[in-house]
């Protein structure tokens, strides 16, 4: 792994160097991107002028022109398919979709077209098209613009599937985004557009770490906590406080769940024996599942315990007085944690004729 | 079933997909008559496949009413071939099927592929899954059609895949263990008590682990107790998988330059009888004494390696009541005819049974000829305690390179299974290339003696 975790590096080392937002980590991205590659075009719902809702492409427009960033009307189907055939008359269009629930009206240019072309081509028309999902909750806000949809785009074959959980990775993830071949998802954690980390070393960076590598954010050797995106802040917090009772968390930040990085997930468990995956997304049928299922098919004589999920709960976002009951916490992850059999007294929890003995 | 139809008049029986895709077959023969009462299974025609000619047992029981075809009619799959009178048999009794299953359509109701699955016990997988027994009588008998035995309903529920493996590396057989936790969980304390009381001298769980609960078998199923030479058997080969990592390197050899060697040595000796099996006595001896490191056993409790001394030759041979071992001692202080002879003797004495315990314990190394059952390798088991196990494969003529030419030449295969503890791949490697050189170019020989 060369690209360090910046957000959670000790801090003096870290404040010594120039600090910027995820925010500002993207909209440097975008700039680098599009003044290395003239192809590239930034458009989208208030991407333009206003510089967008959470001021990603602020200036963008101002300092490359109308005909690079431009805004669209509301009306996502059209934005991605405006971006479809901008892609095959050679550009490489970065879209936005303003907030996690918007993309649903785009859903079927997304699955249907965005996916399949080079498929449908032989191979002969990729779509190097970068789809900006700013996603998940944690910001007091409402319905249609809180939803973690990542597994609608993770199970559709064609899609790469990215989300950054640091301010470095969202430079260097979203210009290897740009720089792909093929059509890719980036999920932006909206939560985190403000947290602040260096991007130093990654814009001088000449290359960058391709797809398909996840990161070990913090060494343990007790349990391994899988997340991705907003939920790594969180399984680093729990990490932090799981020392008080005595265990040691390793957590492994995927970056990318398309392609997914089965060695470094699978190295982790068999190493720690245990596994919790986090995420923020309601749990049945999310890509924690999915997680869950290739962890316990690749590492099952290592297991001590069933691997668990902490997810969200299953249910539509709440309102924004609820949504901390909704989104997993720390304390979830610790409660989860201490369900892993670590006296070699069985999880009751799904246990028929449970009643004998006296494990809780 | 869907081979049938049922009418006011009877049930008739149609022709069944034969399977591979037949789309008929031939009436050749019919085994009954109208009038004759028939019961379920019984064969009652004989068809012909472009396949094959095959019995068809009738599904259902009752008198025949008519027989739709003459012998020499092509039957489309699906057409009448005869219908059966009266009695109707029950729903229930339709469901439950007789089980025949002979020819690929049977009268049982349940659809399975027909692949096997492997698994290490041999078992249907069903039958794990049910973690009893409970599928494991055929595998085309449907589950619920097997017959209900005494032994649990569910598998053993085990706290993690982790104590399962411990359990099983163990031979510690789940089902047996009572377990402590809540649930009825078998929890790592329970195994770690099985293990410590199966090492205070439960020796024979340590050998015949039950890992099919007895529940699981036919009542006609042979059982044959282990005991006496079988037991003996067992054990030995048990305890040496479980205690001796072993490895396996071998090499093929042209072995045109012994067999040459031997009728040479016959031509000017003929009263030694001096076998090949003497000649790889006596090559396995001078590799010992090159690398004496094979000629050695491990004493685990003292936590040392003991290399032995004397050369005590094992050698497999097969005696009425199975595979015994007898030991050529000192073989390293006896000329090659001597080899043979005492080869000799101790090969009648197993084939007569009257093999003393003396002859056949305290051997170091052990020479096994399974190429006289027509085999070419093997990936032995190690003789207790030995280090070491020469293998030879059979010879025949193979096509090898010979000076730059392919020629028929006498070519086996010769392996070598070694106790990893005692040396590494190098000396393993290095006697065996010695062995093979020898089989090669058997006057090398004379350069160690």
């Amino acid at each position: 792994m060369t690209l360090t975790a910046a957000a959670h590096a000790a801090g003096a080392p870290a404040s010594a160097r120039q600090q910027v937002t995820m925010s500002g980590a993207i909209n440097r991205a975008l700039r680098d991107a599009m003044t290395a590659d003239a192809d590239v075009v930034v458009f989208g719902e208030d991407v333009g002028t206003l510089g967008g809702v959470f001021r990603v492409t602020d200036g963008i427009a101002r300092d490359f022109g109308q005909d690079r960033c431009f805004d669209t009307p509301l009306a996502e189907a059209g934005i991605v398919g405006f971006a479809v055939g901008m892609a095959m008359a050679g550009f490489r269009p970065v879209i936005e979709m303003q907030f996690d629930a918007f993309a649903f009206p785009a859903f079927e240019q997304i699955a249907s077209h965005v996916a399949k072309m080079r498929n449908r081509t032989a191979g002969r028309v990729n779509l190097p098209i970068v789809i900006r999902i700013p996603f998940g909750g944690g910001i007091g806000g409402v319905e249609h613009h809180c939803d973690s949809s990542e597994a609608y785009y993770a199970h559709t074959p064609g899609l790469k599937v990215v989300t950054p959980a640091t301010v470095e990775d969202a430079y260097t993830l979203l210009r290897e985004a740009i720089n792909d071949p093929d059509p890719v998802i980036f999920m932006e954690p909206k939560r985190l557009y403000w947290s602040k980390g260096s991007i130093e070393s990654a814009v001088a960076a000449t290359t960058f770490e391709s797809f398909g590598h996840a990161a070990v954010r913090r060494e343990g050797t007790d349990v391994t906590l899988v997340a991705y995106g907003p939920s790594v802040d969180v399984a680093m917090q729990a990490a932090s406080a799981a020392i008080e009772s005595g265990w040691s968390v390793e957590v492994v930040d995927l970056r990318t769940i398309v392609p997914f990085d089965d060695e470094t997930v699978v190295n982790s468990v068999r190493k720690t024996g245990r596994c919790v995956v986090v995420q923020e997304a309601q749990g049945f049928a999310g890509v924690g599942a999915e997680i869950a299922a290739r962890v316990q098919e690749r590492a099952f004589h290592s297991l001590h315990a069933p691997v668990l999920r902490v997810a969200g709960l299953d249910i539509p976002y709440p309102p924004p007085k609820l949504e901390h009951l909704h989104l997993p916490g720390v304390e979830r992850v610790l409660d989860a944690i201490a369900r892993l059999q670590w006296d070699d007294n069985a999880d009751t929890r799904f246990l028929a004729n449970a009643s004998k003995g006296g494990a809780a | 079933m869907s081979v049938s139809t049922i009418s006011t008049t009877g049930r008739t029986f149609m022709l069944p997909d034969l399977g591979e895709g037949l789309t008929e077959a031939e009436v050749i023969e019919w085994h009954v008559a109208p009038g004759d009462e028939v019961h379920v299974d019984q064969i009652v025609v004989t068809v012909e496949t472009a396949k094959a000619t095959v019995d068809l047992p009738c599904p259902y029981s009752g008198p025949v009413l008519t027989l739709h075809n003459a012998p020499g009619a092509v039957v489309e799959v699906g057409r009448p071939l005869l219908t059966i009178g009266a009695e109707r048999i029950s729903g229930a009794e339709e469901q439950s099927g007789s089980g025949n299953v002979l020819v690929g359509y049977g009268t049982s109701e349940a659809k399975r592929s027909g692949r096997r699955r492997v698994n290490p016990e041999g078992r249907p997988t069903a039958a794990n899954n049910l973690g009893s027994d409970a599928a494991a009588r055929t595998i085309n008998a449907p589950a619920t059609t097997a017959p209900a035995t005494a032994a649990p309903s569910v598998a053993p529920k085990v706290i993690s895949p982790v104590v399962r493996k411990l359990a099983r590396d163990n031979q510690i057989s789940l089902a047996r263990l009572a377990p402590s936790g809540p649930g009825d969980v078998i929890r790592r304390a329970d195994v770690e008590a099985a293990v410590r009381m199966g090492e205070a001298g439960l020796a024979s769980q340590e050998v015949a682990p039950a890992q099919v609960p007895a529940g699981a078998d036919r009542a006609d199923d042979i059982r044959t107790p282990l005991r006496g030479v079988r037991k003996t058997i067992a054990d030995k080969l048990t305890r040496s998988r479980r205690e001796i990592p072993e490895a396996t390197t071998w090499v093929d050899v042209d072995a045109t330059g012994l067999m040459a060697a031997k009728d040479e040595i016959k031509a000017v000796n003929a009263v030694a009888r001096i076998g090949l099996l003497a000649l790889f006595a006596r090559i396995s001896i001078a590799g010992l004494t090159k690398f004496p490191e094979l000629n050695a056993r491990v004493n685990v409790e003292a936590q040392e390696i003991v290399q032995l001394r004397d050369i005590n030759l094992s050698f497999a041979a097969q005696s009425p009541r199975g595979l015994v071992v007898p030991v050529v001692h000192d073989a390293a202080e006896m000329t090659t005819a001597e080899l043979a002879a005492a080869l000799r003797e101790l090969t009648e004495l197993a084939r007569d049974d009257k093999l003393t315990p003396a002859q056949m314990t305290g051997g170091t190394f052990t020479l096994n000829n399974y190429g006289v059952f027509g085999t070419d390798g093997a990936a032995p088991i190690i003789n207790y305690p030995e280090a070491a196990m020469l293998g030879v494969g059979r010879i025949i003529d193979r096509p090898w390179a010979h000076e730059g030419q392919v020629a028929l030449r006498k070519v086996a295969q010769l392996g070598l299974t070694f106790d990893h503890r005692v040396c590494d791949g190098r000396t393993a490697g290095g006697f065996l290339r010695f062995v093979a050189d020898c089989v090669e170019r058997p006057v090398l020989l004379l350069a160690e003696l």
